[in-house]
């Protein structure tokens, strides 16, 4: 029976999804956008119910545990970290007082500086470092993998002209006007064709996942009907 | 305009404006904090000079050393040049916007469009209703208010006590006929593979990866190289949106595991996947439940805690992993006791987008000595996944897109149903294509005694190719056992077991060369003799293998897997040591036969619900032997075909709404030059 229950509902909220094909007109409109309202709400209300099942509920045990020590610092620096988020957390509730949200805006700087911090490190070891790596470092038998210098030799010329297309600036003629070298003109095309391909691969890839993810919803309508 | 209107002194003006000291809500109970003294103005501070037309950020730069042109001094000179020096295309937009603009006359007319523009008429019409929750702010309708008297002073009739209701938009609308049939060509192609088979268009995918796509190929050999004992980390980062796309190849993935007798530690720093990874283990559980088997979380599997902060959450998995696998998702102890992510066969990835896939890439990766990350992934994300892949220094391999989930799902099949008649619920075969799909299915006596008559062959061969009872030589190249190609779909020629069962007639005083490994880590047991080449499977300390040969200066062993299969060790990971084969393949047998590991107890005590004090015991114990292939074979493929059918049609009528879309955008453009032509 819940599942029947589960499947109905599925089959109405697919429903609703799709009246957006049918454009802005007010009665039909309030489907979907009720379908988008009741996904956001439960996804907000799911991430609190996990939240609180799958991190807070088992730190309040660990500390209530005196077994046992989630840091090697032992016990007592548990509680003073557990303590540290907890005050952070609470301080995040003072936002809707303006004369307050001065500490909320000191702990979120703290969350956005490190989290930023970890991605800027993230980005350089993981990203332009070994693509450095991975483009300086030519084979050394050219002759015998060919194929594989051509790779090379295409993504580093994709690379550096790619970010050159992205290199503003500009020096001023002799009539103040602004120009760029030619050099630097033909670098910033041949890197655009570069970025237009690639968005181009990566557009027609989502449209290919659009296409699976309808598939996927027809198949269960029809499966519905069946 | 700008005569009537500065912008920066309105700027300005509202900048310095005292805040209204009202206090509403909560807050009017809140102790009125004392101002703080402001800071007194720094003497000498220059007055910036004022250019009208530039924001303050482009007004600051303007007094720079003049050698060094700025680029807020070529768009500041921009204002002051005349006419003559514009350029030609510049010309003509400055005359048709003239000749476009309103006559001086209208100037003080209401704008027809300002508030179609500023206040869309839904929001006008339902002031209670749902689409209340969008309602303007304050300050937003300050804005508008802003913009309307920039645009043109008091619109409408605003001067008659109220705003007028716009009139309701007609039910359909003309300009909506092109996405109505582009969604109905869109809905049509998608649709009818369903209903019928007379519209299947193009080829199915091929039944195995090829030999070209090493990515999605090694993933396959690497999950199929688990052993019971193996614990695989599976790392869910997609949400229901992605679900349609990557559920079939979560299921896949999880069923390859389980169906290894490994454990899957389910983890995601997204909460709406770990429902996703809830949903399918239960219908993992509901295909095989007619079978009576069942997974059982904290034994066959175990979801982990989710990891909350995105990019943070991974690098906290990556460094704190023993805390991490400690809890479950449902906020209980799990018992697991594992160190860092190297004591894991592999990590498995299955992530929705590139910007998933990077931080795992990023965060995760460079901290792995010797575990690999799996990608499976969705088409849209693949351009960049493949990237990573193809350096095989990120990612070991790559499994994307419906299509591979297709291709995997025909490999686990053939290997694990080819033995075993299928029992489950009944597949569809396709009526023209893909007719080498399963031609045994139909005939199982034939199937049988060819497969009987293939295992004779090897067992043939195994025996002409024993090695001499003397160490072989280094430099000798390694038997080919390679089986007859029939042999390929039947696991059960080059599953382990059948390796004790063959060499019965040379099994007595005959001493053969062993290595032992002896590294406290997993190590790989690769396809050829270089760090490059394929990994067949991982072996742990004291794990031992029988030496087929060397490579020339010695530093990898060729060493005999299975029956008919030969990887290569390196030679710093091993001890060599000489054994008799009988006791060689009897330590062998008692390793593979071996009971398995008893159920650990854990205790632990819960104490903040109301005072009550709940002892909770959690079983962790190693996975049952029972016929783990059934969490394969009962998969549900009735609808793989006409979904990979649908994709075809869809594609085809994606592209031609693209093309008719470029169509129409072309002829309207001919259209609107031709009239401009002869006005």
């Amino acid at each position: 029976m819940a599942e029947n229950t589960i499947a109905l509902v599925s089959f109405l909220l697919t429903l609703m999804v799709f009246s957006y094909i049918l454009g802005d007109i007010p009665l039909v409109s309030v489907l979907y956008r009720s379908a988008v309202f009741i996904f956001a709400g439960m996804t907000a209300a799911f991430t609190l119910v996990v939240t609180y099942e799958g991190l807070i509920l088992p730190y309040l045990q660990d500390i209530q545990d005196r077994s046992t020590s989630w840091t090697t610092l032992g016990h007592s620096a548990d509680i003073y970290i557990f303590g540290a988020a907890l005050l952070f957390g609470l301080l995040l509730l003072l936002k809707p007082f303006h004369a307050l949200s001065w500490l909320t805006n000191s702990v979120l700087a703290v969350v956005i500086v490190v989290g930023a911090s970890v991605a800027v490190v993230g980005a350089l070891s993981g990203t332009l470092f070994p693509l450095l790596q991975a483009t300086a470092a030519l084979p050394a038998g050219i002759t015998q993998d060919f194929s594989a210098m051509m790779d090379r030799l295409l993504v580093f010329v994709g690379t550096m002209t790619a970010l050159f297309y992205f290199h503003y600036q500009l020096r001023a003629n002799r009539d103040g006007l602004a120009q760029g070298s030619r050099l630097g003109q033909g670098f910033r095309h041949i890197g655009k064709a570069f970025i237009v391909t690639t968005l181009g691969a990566i557009y027609a890839s989502t449209i290919l996942t659009c296409l699976t993810i309808l598939t996927e919803r027809i198949s269960f309508l029809f499966q519905f009907g069946a | 305009m700008s005569e009537e209107f500065n912008w920066l002194d309105y700027v300005e003006q509202e900048e310095s404006a005292p805040a209204p000291a009202r206090r509403s809500g909560l807050r009017r109970f809140l102790p009125r904090l004392p101002r703080l003294p402001s800071l007194p103005r720094l003497p000498g501070r220059p007055r910036l000079p004022r250019f009208p037309g530039l924001p303050r950020l482009r007004r600051r730069r303007v007094d720079a050393a003049p050698g060094q042109p700025s680029a807020a001094d070529l768009l500041g000179a921009q204002d002051e040049r005349p006419l003559e020096a514009l350029d030609d295309r510049l010309l003509q937009l400055r005359e048709r916007s003239s000749a476009d603009s309103q006559p001086e006359a209208d100037a003080g007319q209401p704008l027809y469009d300002v508030d179609d523009v500023l206040v869309t008429p839904a929001l006008l019409q339902k002031p209670g209703g749902v689409i209340s929750a969008d309602a303007l702010a304050k300050a937003q309708e300050q804005q508008v208010e802003l913009l309307r008297d920039i645009v043109g002073g008091a619109t409408q009739d605003e001067g008659q006590g109220g705003r007028r209701l716009m009139p309701g938009r007609a039910l359909f609308s003309l300009g909506a006929l092109p996405r109505l049939i582009v969604a109905s060509v869109l809905l049509l192609g998608v649709s009818l593979p369903f209903v019928s088979s007379n519209y299947a268009e193009g080829e199915l995918p091929p039944s195995q990866f090829p030999v070209a796509a090493q990515g999605a190929a090694a993933v396959y050999s690497l999950l199929d190289s688990l052993t019971a004992n193996d614990t695989v980390l599976v790392a869910f980062e997609y949400g229901p949106m992605a679900a349609g796309e990557l559920d079939p190849l979560a299921e896949l993935a999880l069923r390859h595991i389980v169906a290894r007798g490994a454990v899957p530690l389910i983890v995601s720093s997204s909460p709406i996947a770990v429902a996703r990874a809830q949903n399918i283990i239960r219908a993992i559980n509901r295909s095989v439940a007619a079978g009576g088997l069942s997974l059982q979380h904290g034994i066959d599997y175990f979801i982990l805690r989710y990891l909350p902060g995105g990019s943070l959450g991974i690098r906290e998995l990556n460094e704190n992993f023993a805390d991490v696998v400690r809890v479950s998702a449902k906020g209980v102890l799990t018992g697991l006791a594992f160190d860092s992510l190297d004591d894991m066969a592999a990590v498995a990835l299955i992530a929705e987008s590139a910007e998933d896939l990077r931080n795992w890439a990023e965060q995760v990766v460079p901290e792995l000595e010797d575990t690999r990350l799996l990608a499976f992934t969705g088409m849209a994300a693949a351009p960049l996944a493949q990237v990573y892949a193809d350096s095989r220094d990120e990612i070991f391999g790559l499994v994307a897109g419906y299509r591979d989930a297709f291709t995997y799902a025909e490999m686990l099949q053939a290997k694990f149903g080819a033995s075993k008649p299928q029992t489950g619920q009944p597949e569809p075969e396709p009526a023209s294509s893909n007719a080498g799909h399963d031609t045994q299915a139909d005939q199982p006596d034939a199937a049988g005694a060819q497969a009987e008559r293939a295992e004779a062959t090897v067992r043939a061969l195994v025996a002409s190719l024993q090695p001499s009872p003397t160490a072989p030589s280094p430099t000798a190249p390694p038997p080919t056992l390679t089986p007859p190609p029939t042999l390929t779909p039947r696991p059960s020629n080059t599953a382990v077991p059948t390796a004790t069962e063959l060499p019965t007639a040379t099994a007595t005083v005959e001493t053969i060369l062993i290595v032992e490994v002896t590294s406290p880590q997993q190590v790989r047991i690769r396809r050829g003799p270089t760090r490059a080449d394929d990994i067949l499977r991982l072996a742990r300390a004291g794990d031992s293998f029988e030496v087929l040969g060397a490579n020339a200066d010695g530093s990898w062993y060729n060493i005999a897997l299975a029956p008919g299969l030969a990887g290569w060790i390196a030679e710093f990971l091993v001890e060599e040591r000489t054994s008799t084969r009988a006791a060689f393949e009897a330590g062998q047998a008692s390793a593979s036969a071996g009971p398995p590991a008893g159920p650990v107890i854990l205790r632990s005590v819960f104490r903040f619900s109301l005072g009550k004090t709940r002892p909770r015991y959690y079983q962790v114990n190693s996975p049952t032997t029972s016929d783990l292939r059934d969490y394969v074979l009962l998969r549900n493929r009735s609808q793989e075909i006409p979904r990979l059918e649908a994709m075809t049609l869809g594609s085809l009528a994606a592209a031609l709404a693209i093309a008719l879309g470029n169509v129409f955008y072309a002829l309207g453009a001919l259209r609107g030059r031709r009239r401009e032509g002869r006005a």
